[in-house]
């Protein structure tokens, strides 16, 4: 019996050692990384919030009135890292409260991973030609909510049969392309800090506005949306570089609308111009409502 | 350097002097070979080279002298020394200073290719010591053995690649009957196999014409992961991209006994056939991709230009090897000689990782170093814990007295571990024609990758114009797309055809052997 076990003992050891002794063994390259090279922590700066009195703004039952409007969506560019976009609007929501009439104001481009890079500066020029052009978006009167819809909102393009889904224009002289700002070049004119120079463009964003109900206090107007951009350049001035497009991948959570009531009489004039939201955003917007939660109607 | 080249010329002194005081004794004691080659050799195409348009131009103009000195003292022990002094023929001085030495207009190195002592009947009558510097070739088949990894390949010069590094060890070996000898062999340290200069060119960042950034190197990842980290550069012009040479850290194992190599091995002989069982405890001695990084930063001096510096690092994973091999002469099939040898190999789990960072703030002496963002981070499993299969099968023949023909399957190249790029097939096959009572010998040589029909050709034609002095013109021809299909996917480069496998070349070769 020892004889017989004898014999193949090395070559049961030459086959079972490696078996048990390689099990373990593993070199981690994610895990040395985190070692070398571990992520830095994000330091949020203080944010100085000014103070906003909206005043009496009276007792409106229904949804008729002035109102202002804040859209956050959230992204990534490739190199550039995150994207922060806030879209500010003064809202005019006529007396049978059916519609919301948008007019742009401001885009706010945070990049807070960029170094510099892809930051943009919006002309005057291109957001009074924005806000010349009526955003709609429909409302339940009775429910008193913001209907679930999506809106496709185009710069510097028009007569498109389907502006949710039709291709974006691609040359500078496609009927489609729309000198919207009125200052001689194809498109809309961006003002690119880095690298500096103008890209003229087109842009359409669709905006999947999930429904948004008032709050109990008739304030607040809140919802969740999704969106997608596209864009394309159909010239540019300076590095050839503008030419080249960054797509702006939208990532999830955090994209969400607000509406805030300022004035109940829709036919006053607006006690918010585009001027007074830019300096008061943050105050106006403060104490927001989180989408889905809060006291809502 | 220099000393040690001092040292070795000093020593071949000495003995020259002996000689003339022991005659004799020391003739009886010695035996002194070697060899002087002259190597010259061109560069046949312009297209695998770090930038288009390189080649068609000398890639080596070298001079080796080999002195091989074997002393024995005594009967039962030796002393061996093989050293290679290599001159390489091209200037590199490259600034007034360096003109006035000698040795940047003339480089050259100096090895020592063995340096041990053998005692026969160490211990026990039938045990052998060998201790000190030397190589060890183990396995039956011709190049490709699966079971050889006690010493790593010396891969710089692409026409010899059966060379080694060699390294310091201590080797018993044991002949209890004449059918069976014992091997076992103890490396304290790990060594790396040496590379051919083309390997660079895995690693290497290419330009166009225009000198604007146009290809980085991939990383073993998912494609879908490459492509992303692509994109990552697609916000600014490839002009606007100042990549750095990427640099690649080795991270070279401890001196512990951990580290060290061990390897056993039983070899049987029956009539016709020997047969071995190998085991092996170790590094695999090619490196494999382990984490890269890269800092995107804005250039200080240019605004809109990015400086990108990628840092990888690769390292050796550790294996025990179990093998077996045999060679086999078929009297009974016109002596036909078959050989094949298998071994399974047990890696060590590798995962790569991968970050880039962003610099977010320029740093400044109050502020400290600059403040960066992780804009992409990826990991993939590189090297699988499973076991996995090295292999060789083939036969050769001597059809007549002038014509001989080898041939062979391989699975698993000398550098393939199956991390991302995986374990590939290969035919091998060689012919040898002998002329004018074997003065002139024409070798053709070629190796296909089987799974990309990528392929290496070696033709050779030698002219042994006396007895120990050969002249001989060869190939080392390399065939395939440089570029991938894929050009996101790690594992579609050719194997012969991506320019990291090395340049074709033309070599005209003279050589004295003594």
């Amino acid at each position: 019996m020892r004889t017989t076990m004898q014999a193949p003992r090395p070559l049961a050891l030459i086959i079972i050692l490696p078996l048990l002794s390689s099990c373990d063994w593993r070199s981690d390259g994610a895990a040395r990384l985190e070692e070398l090279y571990p992520v830095p922590e994000v330091i949020i700066e203080d944010i100085v919030i000014p103070e906003v009195d909206l005043g009496d703004i009276g007792t409106a039952e229904g949804l008729g009135g002035w109102w202002v409007m804040r859209i956050e969506e959230h992204g990534t560019m490739p190199l550039v890292g995150k994207i922060n976009l806030t879209d500010l609007f003064v809202v005019r929501v006529p007396a049978d409260g059916g519609k919301a009439e948008l007019a742009f104001c401001e885009q706010i481009v945070d990049l807070p991973e960029s170094g510099g890079l892809g930051a943009t500066q919006m002309p005057d020029a291109l957001k009074t030609a924005l806000g010349e052009v009526k955003l709609e978006l429909s409302l339940d009167a009775e429910a008193l909510s913001l209907k679930a819809q999506k809106l496709a909102w185009t710069w510097g393009i028009q007569g498109m049969k389907d502006p949710f889904g039709d291709p974006l224009p691609t040359k500078p002289d496609d009927p489609l392309v729309w000198d919207q700002d009125g200052d001689g070049n194809p498109g809309v004119t961006m003002h690119v800090l880095a690298p500096e120079g103008d890209r003229y463009m087109v842009r359409r964003e669709v905006l999947d506005f999930a429904a948004g109900t008032l709050t109990e206090d008739g304030q607040w107007l809140a919802g969740k949306l999704e969106f997608d951009i596209d864009e394309g350049a159909v010239g540019y001035k300076g590095s050839e570089t503008l030419m080249k497009v960054v797509p702006i991948t939208a990532v999830e959570g955090g994209n969400v609308y607000h509406l805030r009531r300022v004035g109940s009489d829709p036919d006053a004039e607006s006690p918010y111009d585009c001027s007074k939201l830019v300096t008061e955003h943050l105050g106006v917007f403060q104490g927001a409502p989180e989408p889905g939660r809060g006291p809502m109607r | 350097m220099r000393n040690a080249l001092l040292a070795v010329l000093a020593l071949m002194g000495i003995l020259g002097k002996a000689q003339v005081v022991h005659a004799q004794s020391w003739a009886d004691m010695t035996e002194f070979s070697g060899y002087l080659d002259s190597d010259v050799r061109f560069l046949v195409e312009d297209d695998r080279g770090p930038t288009a348009g390189d080649g068609y131009r000398f890639d080596m103009n070298r001079n080796d002298l080999d002195l091989k000195l074997t002393i024995r003292p005594f009967d039962q022990v030796k002393a061996v020394v093989d050293s290679r002094l290599r001159f390489y023929g091209f200037n590199e001085a490259a600034s007034l200073p360096e003109l006035v030495k000698r040795d940047p207009i003339d480089p050259y190195s100096l090895y020592l290719d063995e340096a041990y002592v053998g005692i026969q009947g160490f211990l026990f009558e039938g045990i052998d010591l060998r201790f000190g510097r030397m190589v060890q070739t183990w396995g039956a088949v011709d190049q490709f053995n699966p079971t050889d990894n006690l010493s790593a390949r010396d891969l710089s010069d692409p026409f010899n690649y059966s060379a080694k590094v060699p390294n310091q060890m201590i080797e018993l070996s044991a002949y209890p009957t004449d059918w069976l000898t014992l091997t076992g062999v103890f490396v304290p340290v790990f060594k790396p196999a040496q590379l051919p200069p083309s390997a660079l060119m895995g690693f290497a960042v290419e330009y166009d014409a225009n000198g604007c950034f146009a290809k980085a190197p991939v990383p073993p990842l998912s494609t879908a992961d490459v492509a992303s980290l692509q994109e990552l550069f697609s916000a600014v012009s490839p002009c606007n991209l100042n990549f750095v040479d990427p640099e690649v850290r080795t991270l070279t194992p401890e001196s512990t006994i951990e580290n060290s190599q061990a390897g056993f091995k039983a070899a049987f002989q029956a009539g016709d056939l020997d047969f071995s069982l190998s085991y092996y405890y170790g590094r695999f001695a090619f490196p494999v991709a382990y984490t890269a990084v890269a800092h995107v930063d804005p250039n200080v001096q240019t605004p809109g230009v990015f400086d990108v510096k990628y840092v990888a690092e690769v390292l050796y994973p550790r294996m025990h090897v179990a093998g077996a091999d045999f060679s086999y002469s078929a009297p009974w099939l016109f002596d036909i000689g078959f050989v094949g040898e298998i071994a399974v190999y047990f890696p060590e789990e590798v995962i790569f990782g991968m970050r880039a960072f962003q610099q977010t703030e320029p740093g400044s002496a109050e502020q400290g170093p600059p403040k960066r963002a992780l804009v992409a981070e990826k990991s993939a499993l590189n090297v699988p814990s499973d076991p996995f299969i090295k292999a060789t099968a083939g036969f050769d023949y001597t059809i007549l007295p002038w014509w001989y023909v080898n041939a062979m399957y391989v699975r698993g190249f000398f550098d393939e571990f199956n991390d991302a790029y995986g374990i590939r097939n290969y035919a091998v096959g060689a012919t040898e024609l002998k002329f004018f009572e074997d003065e002139v010998v024409l070798r053709l040589a070629a190796v296909l990758a089987v799974d990309d029909l990528s392929a290496t050709l070696n033709p050779q034609l030698t002219w042994i114009v006396y007895p120990s002095a050969e002249i001989a013109l060869a190939g080392l021809i390399f065939l395939g797309d440089t570029e991938p299909d894929d050009p996101f996917d790690y594992a579609a480069k050719e194997k012969f055809g991506q320019k990291a496998a090395g340049r074709s070349t033309v070599a005209l070769r003279a050589r004295v052997t003594w």
